[in-house]
């Protein structure tokens, strides 16, 4: 059974080569632009990664992670942060809405696949 | 919830089969439901639970194995696991626990 | 950068200073401790952290400043009788110096970062619990930390052990999750999985007896812990990567593969000499441990200091498992490459011994050396003046070759002490930039006369003082930019230093251009302190040197370095100590200049030697302006003090008559003109004997209130010759002017 990944960035570009590495990789892929959208995307489904960008428009990273944490379905999904070297704060903000790894950007797809395979299930 | 367990007791057998997902979103009803079936088991010496249709399974999961080893050791009551599916055996193979189980498992042909 | 060149040269000044200051804080409260309540002992161990404070925070050693700031702010309190003084008290400021000299250790060997936070906050902690003001606090606080450890300790002690560590060719992870791991999100499996990807899961076992039974068991918390053979050809760090996200809720320790200890312990045997490196950092260096595993060794080490202190046993306070011990016992690392690294560090402290080339030397026993030598020169004169007696050529060929040696010796003995000013000047440079930083303030510091030598001691001495001139400076001297715009001034302030001899003493000068000191507010806060009365009538300079009394800091704040009290009146104790003497000029709005006068004890000047009567005098080359014939129709010697030199008023004095010296009047004196300061006088003296290089030696205490000497030297004859103080004589014949009216002058 392939697992299948939630990737949400409003940038069109990490979602593409998100996308690509990923299915690559033997994964299903979903994405959204927002938190919101994500949201939307997330019921009905059953996701078992999601990699957020922090910074989106409609609904940011942070408010995603705590409205994620709320749902019985998907409270205990690993939660991987795309998060610049920069922001510090909101990686701590991120890890305290329950988002306990993070990939900083600009990365290589490479990594997001370890890091990826540090937190899926088999 | 995505996972289903029916059980019947059959010449001092209790047959559990659980389907679906043993996971940490289905531990707690699980090992609710588990419970309740060995608190009402009657003149039983054995368990036997088929995980043949358990297509997922993580750490909280395999715990609620643990425990029901745990328990049924307790009660003198020895505990099978048969027809371990896929997902069973990898995380077995993994946990390297194959022996405190003591089942024999059916190794998954390769592909 | 160059400046920060000075730095590595200047640390062991650093940290000889703050050993010094140790030992005297160790006898004041060692003193203290045998139940001898005196303010002076405790003002000593104050003035000690305080000095501690002030040159650590040159050097940028900001722990040591943050630790000695909080120990100093107690001990305030202790002074002001806020906090009383008991044994257990005083031992646990014992604890306090034995931590900050641990940290000045620490700077020795190199450490940049210190592992001793820990430590010294938990002093600080205790010293918190004899403050009335936090004792309540601190108790609750206390409560739950004690409860917080004895879990850690359990959590710990459930790691499962094994005897037969690295038999294999494997490396060995252990893995305890906490319990919330999987509510984050993760799951052990999925990082065992991971390792699969990069090397091959041997062995692995599960330890699942701490999955509690049916009633207790909370199914979303991980019960697991593991112990892991894996095989794969990577480095520690890459192992270590694999549990990044997970750290905080995992303990991991991981364990190198027995091949791979070979290689390590090849890798300590090839690590470079040329650094003296801790045990840590040497198994960090060749990649055995990782940052993290050395941080969770030390906060175990610290732990079990502290467990030592708790007991109270006297015996094993102070004894700490050695990191190396820890590393072991924690699984970190395997014995036999902790002991391959000690090897090398001891390999390394030998090589270090070899290599440092500066020695400390006891200022005693240089004293003593430089005391033998000048019994030398007079030895070695009295032998010449024989062999010319016995007008034997070889043997005053010989003996003046010895002279000569011994000549060489004497200024080699000498320089031994001297050192350049500048390597003390240019330290300031760091003070500068780092007290500007967090104002509104552009400042710049010059220096002059870098090269004027001095004693070392002195150049050590002075730092303080200068710290704390400097300080005042920059806080008080040099206004914020608006302010100097508004006053039409260059908008970057000066200080400038400058040092320079002058007559037989070293000036040192600390000046800035800020905005001066204002002597009304300086009379009124001193009347108010009750310093002088309100009705007295001051001079300005006497104003000024008010500033010098202690009680009397303007400041309104305190900050890290000045304005607690302890400010120009410790300059002034310290110059006191050295027989110096402070000056201060200020211009409200212009700037202030403080003048520090130093003797150049136990240094070499040029000297110009005096005769009067029997005996010889030695005046100051430098003070020296001009010589001029004495004629009794220049002065009436009887009613006046006073010559006209070219329309000058020149007061003079009369070294004879000054002295009461006796013995054969010269039919021809000599006026030797001196300055000293502005002022110039006249000496009168029977001979002028010409130049000669002096070895001032510092006059026992007995002489040290004679008026008009500074000290005394050995000529090559053995003859004592006493140095002249010029600045004083200067202010004895200003005297003498003031209360005759000079005649000329109407």
């Amino acid at each position: 059974m392939k697992k299948l990944i939630l990737i949400v960035d409003d940038s069109p570009s990490i979602r593409q080569v998100v996308g690509i590495a990923l299915k690559g990789a033997g994964y299903d892929v979903i994405d959204a632009v927002d938190g919101k959208d994500a949201l939307s995307k997330m019921t009905g489904q059953k996701i078992h990664l999601i990699i957020s960008d922090v910074n989106m428009p409609n609904m940011d990273g942070i408010t995603f992670v705590k409205e994620v944490k709320k749902l019985p379905r998907y409270k205990f999904t690993p939660i991987i942060m795309l998060t610049t070297e920069s922001q510090a704060d909101k990686k701590k903000q991120a890890q305290e809405a329950g988002a306990k790894a993070w990939i900083v950007k600009p990365f290589q797809p490479p990594q997001m696949l370890a890091a990826v395979s540090k937190l899926i299930l088999p | 919830m995505d996972f289903e367990i029916s059980h019947r007791s059959q010449k001092g057998v209790c047959h559990i089969r659980i389907s679906g997902e043993m996971s940490i979103y289905t531990a707690l009803e699980l090992k609710n439901k588990l419970l309740d079936i060995f608190y009402h088991i009657t003149e039983v010496h054995s368990i036997e639970i088929n995980l043949s249709e358990v297509d997922e399974i993580d750490t909280a999961g395999f715990q609620i194995l643990v425990l029901m080893k745990n328990e049924t050791a307790r009660r003198h009551i020895a505990l099978h696991l048969v027809a371990h599916s896929n997902a069973v055996l990898e995380i077995f193979s993994l946990f390297n626990v194959e022996n405190f189980f003591g089942d024999p498992l059916v190794l998954p042909e390769t592909a | 950068m160059q400046e920060d060149g000075w730095i590595d040269e200047s640390r062991q000044t650093f940290i000889t200073e703050s050993q010094d200051l140790l030992v005297e804080m160790e006898n004041a409260l060692s003193v203290m401790s045998e139940g001898e309540d005196d303010e002076e002992l405790l003002n000593a161990v104050f003035r000690a952290a305080h000095t501690i404070k002030g040159s650590s925070g040159l050097f940028g050693f900001d722990h040591i400043v943050n630790f000695t700031h909080q120990l100093e702010t107690f001990l305030d309190k202790m002074r002001n009788k806020e906090i009383t003084v008991t044994p257990h008290l005083v031992q646990l400021l014992l604890s306090c110096r034995d931590h900050l000299e641990a940290l000045v250790e620490e700077v020795a060997e190199g450490v940049t970062k210190t592992t001793l936070e820990d430590a010294g906050n938990t002093l600080l902690e205790g010293l918190a619990l004899f403050d009335p003001e936090t004792k309540k606090q601190a108790d609750n606080d206390d409560n739950d930390k004690g409860k917080l450890l004895n879990e850690r300790v359990e959590n710990s002690a459930s790691v499962t052990r094994s005897d037969s560590q690295v038999e294999t060719d494997d490396w060995l992870i252990y893995l305890k999750f906490s319990e919330n791991v999987l509510r984050n999100g993760m799951d052990p499996l999925s990082f065992l999985r991971y390792l699969q990807t990069i090397g091959t899961l041997v062995n692995v076992t599960t330890i699942l007896h701490n999955i509690p039974d049916a009633e207790h068991i909370d199914v979303e918390s991980c019960y697991l812990s593991f112990q892991i053979s894996f095989h794969g050809d990577v480095e520690k760090q890459m192992v270590e990567n694999a549990f990044e996200f997970v750290e905080d809720d995992c303990d991991v320790h991981i364990i190198a593969p027995h091949s791979k200890l070979k290689h390590y312990v090849a890798l300590i045997d090839n690590l470079s000499e040329d650094k003296e490196l801790r045990l840590g950092e040497i198994l960090l260096e060749v990649g055995l441990l990782t940052e993290k595993e050395l941080q969770h060794a030390l906060i175990l080490q610290e732990r079990s200091k502290q467990e030592h202190l708790d007991t109270k046993d006297e015996e094993e306070h102070g004894s700490v498992l050695p990191i190396g011990e820890i590393l072991i016992e924690e699984r970190i690392v395997p014995e036999e490459t902790v002991n391959s690294a000690l090897k090398k560090q001891q390999i390394l402290k030998e090589k270090k011994v070899q290599e440092n080339r500066s020695i400390r030397i006891d200022a005693g026993r240089l004293d003593d050396l430089i005391n033998l030598v000048g019994e030398l020169v007079i030895a070695g004169a009295g032998s010449s003046m024989l062999a010319q007696q016995i007008n034997n050529e070889a043997l005053i060929e010989s003996t003046s070759v010895v002279s000569r040696l011994i000549e060489e010796i004497r200024d080699t003995a000498l320089h031994l002490r001297m050192v350049p000013i500048g390597e003390t000047f240019r330290r300031f440079h760091r003070v500068v930039r780092e007290v500007t930083q967090n104002m509104d303030k552009s400042v710049e510091l010059l220096i002059e006369g870098a090269d004027t030598e001095l004693d070392k001691t002195v150049a050590e001495k002075i730092v303080d003082p200068l710290t704390h001139m400097i300080r005042n400076s920059l806080d008080h001297g040099i206004e914020e930019t608006p302010a100097r715009k508004k006053a039409e001034k260059r908008e970057t302030g000066q200080i400038i230093l400058n040092a320079f001899y002058d007559s037989g003493s070293i000036i040192i000068e600390v000046s800035d251009d800020g905005r001066g000191v204002d002597k009304e507010k300086v009379l009124a806060k001193a009347i108010q302190n009750g310093l002088v009365n309100s009705g007295q009538d001051l001079t300005d300079k006497e104003i000024l040197r008010l500033i010098l009394e202690p009680g009397l800091s303007t400041a309104a704040k305190v900050s890290d370095l000045s304005g607690r009290g302890v400010g120009m009146d410790v300059v002034k104790r310290n110059l006191e100590s050295l027989r110096g003497s402070v000056e201060i000029e200020s211009t409200l709005g212009e700037g202030t200049c403080i003048r520090m006068r130093l003797p150049l004890t136990l240094s070499i000047i040029d000297g110009f030697l005096l005769g009067v009567g029997n005996a010889t005098y030695v005046v100051p080359l430098d003070s020296v302006v001009e010589c001029i014939e004495y004629t009794d129709t220049s002065v009436d010697r009887s009613n006046a003090h006073y010559i006209n030199l070219r329309g000058e008023v020149l007061p003079f004095i009369c070294l004879r008559e000054f002295f009461a010296e006796e013995g054969g009047i010269s039919q021809r004196e000599n006026i030797i003109v001196v300055q000293g300061g502005e002022q110039k006088i006249g000496l009168v003296v029977d001979r002028l004997l010409g130049e000669f290089q002096t070895v001032i030696k510092p006059l026992s205490s007995i002489f040290s209130r004679l008026s008009g000497i500074s000290g005394s030297t050995i000529l090559g004859s053995g003859e004592v010759a006493m140095i002249l103080d010029v600045a004083a004589l200067v202010e004895q014949a200003g005297k003498v002017v003031q209360k005759e009216k000079p005649l000329y002058l109407h």
